[in-house]
């Protein structure tokens, strides 16, 4: 049996449509060191954006802001700004080693 | 709306954006990240028809390739996985080796698919031209890959993998470079540059891959773009270190490598241009980097030399003739290399592997010449030279194996 949503329900889904996700500027910054170090990595592998998977390092880039945000709401910001903390720290001037041994799939 | 897509690579998804959030956010989100966490879970390499024999992965120190302690043997296999297709539609499928239980139709594959397992207990589906995409399944749970991931444009043509010291080596047969991906995730860690061994473009045409005490040699076939003919062969010799090529090995034309049966530092080449006779087969001294005499010309038996699957003293060779309307599997005597004829099918045949326990196993594809139409796999025992069995029939024509 279908019921009808109640308008109240459908008012708040609609706030919720414009609701932008917030990167906080840690993951901000790692991300701009790992975008900066995927690339050179991929340069210094004879290997363009696309063979990576990505259109361009913008791309890449909101990548993995959106990691960073859905992240963040699965397993909270305070979590994720730490951690992100910490791979920025590893990234920053950082190997390629130090980018690929990274998982950006494990639980958090 | 950001829809990160499932791709796999062990990375975050490229495909997302940050937009405003709708209905789907929190479950694309929370699937992406189920998929993330899959995606941990996570060499007949040289094809279907190679013969090589499937292990587990080796992680012990006795001399056999299986994961136990013993060093009697390697682990038998217990299950073929194959893909069968009629080269619209592309379809997994599995056979229970001890029962010879078919079970088709599991899963739809992307296209132009081939099967392989490198050894370490995974399933690489790879999905070549037109496609490139690379499916890592975890045996037994075919309903969903693993891990899935784009490994180019639809131009790459991914023909092979390999995992050698830790890391699985991809060859792309429209690429400039070998990749280098993580086994278990798909994640990018490097490329191997072999632009260099290109010939009249920049593509150097890099099919098979093999791994030996932690070095890779890729098998680069070099055809001419113009003429798409091979002039001449070379097996590369790839430092895992280094990601780089340290030697360069000129060999037959369009060389198509085989495991050797017997020594592994020797790699049987099937060389030559389908339906030309201009073919022989030879071998390659990894070690030294020196190709043999011709050991047979496939224009004495008037076929090219394709398949192989061999036991230690014997072997079975499939090859089609130069039109195509007929394939021969003739059987080897390795002592002497003397073939006598095994076994023909009135058309062309193309996929055929060993099972490491004897029996080579061989496509048959469709005869359309009679009602009902029929196609499936034929047992062939390597050491007997005689089929065994009837034919198991499959809905569609079977074109890759391989065992785990």
């Amino acid at each position: 049996m279908i019921r009808p949503i109640p308008m109240l329900w459908l008012s708040a889904l609609a706030v919720g449509c414009n609701e932008v996700p917030d990167v906080s500027d840690a993951c901000q910054t790692m991300c701009k060191d790992a975008t900066d170090l995927y690339g050179a990595c991929l340069e210094e592998w004879g290997m363009e954006w696309p063979e990576a998977g990505f259109a361009d390092e913008s791309a890449h880039q909101e990548s993995c802001e959106v990691w960073s945000w859905e992240s963040s709401e699965l397993f909270g910001a305070g979590r994720v700004n730490a951690l992100c903390d910490e791979r920025g720290a590893l990234l920053h001037n950082g190997e390629c080693s130090d980018y690929t041994s990274i998982d950006w799939n494990e639980e958090l | 709306m950001a829809t990160p897509s499932p791709d796999g690579r062990g990375l975050f998804h490229s495909a997302g954006t940050r937009e405003p959030k709708d209905l789907m956010t929190a479950p694309i989100a929370i699937a992406a990240l189920s998929f993330g966490l899959a995606s941990l879970n996570g060499c007949d390499s040289k094809g279907s028809d190679t013969g090589n024999t499937p292990s587990l992965a080796d992680t012990d120190a006795d001399a056999d390739a299986d994961a136990d302690a013993d060093a009697d043997a390697d682990d038998a296999p217990t299950t073929m996985v194959f893909v069968s297709t009629d080269f619209e539609v592309y379809s997994l499928g599995t056979m229970d080796l001890a029962t010879e239980t078919l079970t088709d139709g599991i899963a739809a594959l992307p296209g132009d698919a081939s099967v392989q397992s490198v050894g370490n207990g995974l399933i690489y589906n790879l999905n070549r031209f037109g496609f490139d995409v690379l499916r890592i399944y975890e045996p037994g749970s075919w309903s969903a890959p693993a891990v899935e991931l784009s490994v180019g444009d639809g131009t790459a043509n991914p023909h092979d993998v390999v995992e050698c010291d830790g890391e699985l080596y991809m060859s792309l047969y429209g690429g400039t470079v070998i990749k280098v991906l993580h086994p278990q995730t798909g994640a990018l860690l490097g490329a191997v540059d072999v632009s260099e061994y290109a010939e009249g473009d920049d593509i150097a045409e890099i099919s098979a891959l093999f791994c030996r005490s932690g070095t890779v040699f890729a098998v680069a076939q070099q055809m001419n773009p113009t003429t798409w003919l091979s002039e001449g062969g070379t097996i590369l010799k790839v430092d895992t270190a280094s990601k780089s090529v340290t030697n360069a090995y000129p060999v037959s034309p369009n060389p198509r490598p085989k495991n050797h049966p017997t020594d592994p530092n020797q790699l049987l080449l099937f060389s030559g241009h389908y339906g030309t006779g201009d073919g022989a087969i030879t071998a390659f001294d990894l070690t030294t980097g020196e190709e043999s005499d011709p050991i047979a010309y496939d224009a004495d038996y008037g076929i090219t030399f394709s398949g192989f699957a061999a036991t230690e003293t014997h072997a079975v060779i499939m090859g089609t003739n130069y039109d195509y309307t007929a394939t021969r599997v003739l059987c080897v005597d390795l002592s002497t290399w003397t073939m006598t004829e095994g076994f023909s099918i009135d058309r062309y045949a193309g996929a055929m592997s060993h099972d490491g326990q004897g029996t080579a196993w061989i496509g048959i594809p469709t005869d359309y010449t009679v009602e009902p139409l029929v196609q499936g796999l034929q047992a062939f025992d390597i050491d007997s030279c005689s089929p065994r069995g009837s034919l198991i029939e499959s809905v569609l024509p079977i074109s890759s194996m391989t065992f785990y």
